[in-house]
C-alpha cells in the first residue's frame, strides 16, 4: 500500500505538442506542465534560453525523428 | 514504484497508423560531482548494454571526456562502431540515488538507460505497454 501511494502519477505523459522543429534538438520544458520554454542542437543554449524566459522547473528532453522507428 | 509512458509524436507508417508511439521514460536527475544537476527524460532501453548518452550532453557539463575510459559500441547496422566514453554519473529518480556509470558519444540519439549501470542496480522492472511500468528498487 505504502508502494503504491507512493507511485508517481499513471497518467501519461502527452508529448503530442511537439513540432517537426524539435526533432533531433534538445527541447526544454517545464517538468510541471510540459510547456515547452525553448530548443536547440545544444542542451546548453536550451537550457540559458528557458531560464531566460522564466522556466523555474526545467527539464530536458532530446526529440528523435518522427518519421524513424527506434532500435537500440 | 510505477512511472507512466511517454506518448510522443511519429509518422504514420503502413503497419501502425497512429500518429503516435508510446516509449518508457523516466524524469531523471543527473550529475557527474553532485554540484551540477540536470533534469532530463531518459528512456528505459533494455537493449541497451550500458548507459548511454550523447556527446553535447557531457559538453553541458562541461566534461573532458579524453580521461576517461572508452569502448566501441555497434548498432544495427554491425559495423559503424562509436567510440564511448565512461563517465562515473549519479542518477536520481525519485529521491533514489544511484551511482553508475554513463557512457557518452556521438551518433546516441537518445539518454538510455541500460542493462549494465541502471537494471542491474534495481530489483525488478515490469512493463504494462503503453499505460505504465514498474520498478521496484
Amino acid at each position: 500500500m505504502l508502494e503504491l501511494m507512493r507511485s508517481s502519477s499513471k497518467k501519461t505523459v502527452d508529448l503530442m505538442h511537439l513540432k517537426p522543429e524539435h526533432q533531433g534538438k534538445w527541447v526544454v520544458m517545464s517538468k510541471k506542465n510540459r510547456k515547452i520554454y525553448a530548443y536547440s542542437a545544444d542542451p546548453s543554449k536550451a537550457m540559458r534560453a528557458a531560464e531566460e524566459q522564466g522556466c523555474s522547473d526545467p527539464i530536458l528532453h532530446k526529440v528523435m525523428p518522427f518519421d524513424k522507428a527506434f532500435i537500440s | 514504484m510505477q512511472f507512466p509512458y511517454f506518448k510522443i509524436p511519429k509518422a504514420p507508417c503502413l503497419i501502425d497508423k497512429k500518429p503516435f508511439c508510446y516509449r518508457p521514460m523516466l524524469n531523471i536527475e543527473i550529475t557527474p560531482n553532485g554540484k551540477k544537476y540536470i533534469a532530463i527524460d531518459a528512456l528505459v532501453d533494455t537493449g541497451a548494454d550500458y548507459n548511454m548518452a550523447p556527446l553535447e550532453l557531457a559538453n553541458a557539463f562541461g566534461l573532458d571526456l579524453s580521461v576517461y575510459p572508452h569502448l566501441d559500441f555497434f548498432g544495427i547496422d554491425q559495423k559503424t562502431a562509436v567510440k564511448c566514453f565512461f563517465v562515473p554519473f549519479t542518477i536520481v529518480i525519485e529521491e533514489k540515488e544511484i551511482y553508475t556509470h554513463i557512457a557518452f558519444g556521438g551518433q546516441v540519439p537518445n539518454i538510455l538507460l541500460g542493462q549494465k549501470g541502471f537494471l542491474d542496480k534495481i530489483k525488478e522492472i515490469s512493463f504494462r505497454y503503453s499505460k505504465y511500468f514498474e520498478i521496484k528498487f
